[in-house]
């Protein structure tokens, strides 16, 4: 059998009959990705899978708002979005202090037995924590998921242009924690 | 460190782990949650409607309630004031004029009785009596209309 395009998937998801096939299929192929996105964010896997349930609970519910315009995975990207700023208000943790952000990162490690010598990927993580909300998610959209400008601006309503200068920034205040680390 | 840092030496590198399993699982337990978060949906939508229901259903009980209320206040009102100027002037001072009438006895007024009395009094009259009666009749009618003028 061959296998289904997106397109397929979210038909079935409209219909009631076939509405749960349609979100297997759905979550079977996006699960992962969207995860490791989320997960990047929220930095905890309790978390993220809470996060990563609540996105695709979503996208069940909320199905017949999706216009099909789109890719199903920027729409998917974006009820993420949505749903990582949502945790994080509830959280806080926009503003929680670097300390903070070494500790759950040390934590982290300690739990995935991590060598000394990635140490630098624990700095890389902490740099990019340190980002301001925009910015963090910009970053993480483009350098981890190779996302095209115009697929981010579908998920963050954002233009290009703040994208690119998000971006930008990004990488620059990146650099700078890395270089002087 | 003194050189300038290279992404490449990074690369896509992540040092988070999940859980063994964890992303075979995840698909049916998070469509149990969704099932079940769509029924409470479905339930509270159910409510919604029950109480928006409920609540024009008695805004509608009320409003009709009071429109119906007033049309029987002005019926009353009808029905006694024709009764009142039958009262003799004594008997109304004498009793309590604010206090309403019972229904009953609103029915009971002489106004069906009185063609009775009449009807058995001139049966129970004379020949002579009602020719009496007639000319007294007529001396006042015409009287009357001397004195209207």
């Amino acid at each position: 059998m061959a296998e289904k395009t997106d397109l397929e998937i979210w038909q079935m998801l409209q219909h009631p009959v076939s509405r749960d096939k349609g979100f297997t299929l759905l979550m079977e192929r996006y699960k992962e990705r969207i995860y490791w996105y989320i997960r990047r964010l929220v930095i905890n896997h309790e978390d993220a899978e809470d996060v990563l349930q609540e996105t695709f609970i979503n996208a069940y519910r909320y199905a017949g708002s999706f216009n099909g315009k789109s890719k199903i995975y920027t729409w998917l990207y974006k009820i993420a979005t949505n749903e990582c700023i949502a945790f994080f208000r509830r959280s806080k943790k926009t503003d929680i202090k670097m300390v903070e952000i070494s500790q759950q990162l040390e934590n982290q490690f300690s739990e995935t037995g991590a060598e000394t010598s990635e140490t630098i990927l624990l700095k890389f993580q902490e740099a990019i924590q340190l980002l301001p909300e925009k910015q963090r998610i910009v970053f993480n959209l483009r350098y981890y998921d190779e996302l095209s400008y115009e697929e981010m601006e579908e998920i963050t309503g954002s233009s290009a242009g703040t994208l690119k200068t998000n971006y930008h920034y990004a990488t620059e205040k990146v650099k700078n924690y890395l270089n002087n680390f | 460190m003194n050189k300038e840092f290279d992404f490449d030496r990074i690369g896509k590198q992540i040092p988070y782990k999940v859980p063994n399993g964890f992303f075979d699982e995840i698909t049916s337990r998070t469509l149990i949650k969704a099932r079940e978060r769509e029924q409470k949906a479905k339930i509270r939508r159910i409510y919604t409607a029950v109480s928006v229901a409920a609540s024009l259903l008695i805004m509608i009980s009320v409003a009709l309630f009071l429109k119906t209320g007033q049309p029987d206040i002005q019926t009353e009102n009808v029905v006694v004031q024709p009764a009142e100027p039958v009262k003799p002037l004594s008997e109304s001072v004498a009793t309590n004029t604010t206090e309403p009438l019972p229904t009953k006895e609103k029915a009971e007024l002489p106004v069906i009785e009185k063609p009775e009395t009449w009807e058995k009094l001139l049966a129970e009259m004379t020949d002579e009596e009602l020719v009496a009666l007639a000319d007294d009749l007529y001396d006042e009618l015409f009287a009357d209309e001397l004195t209207t003028d």
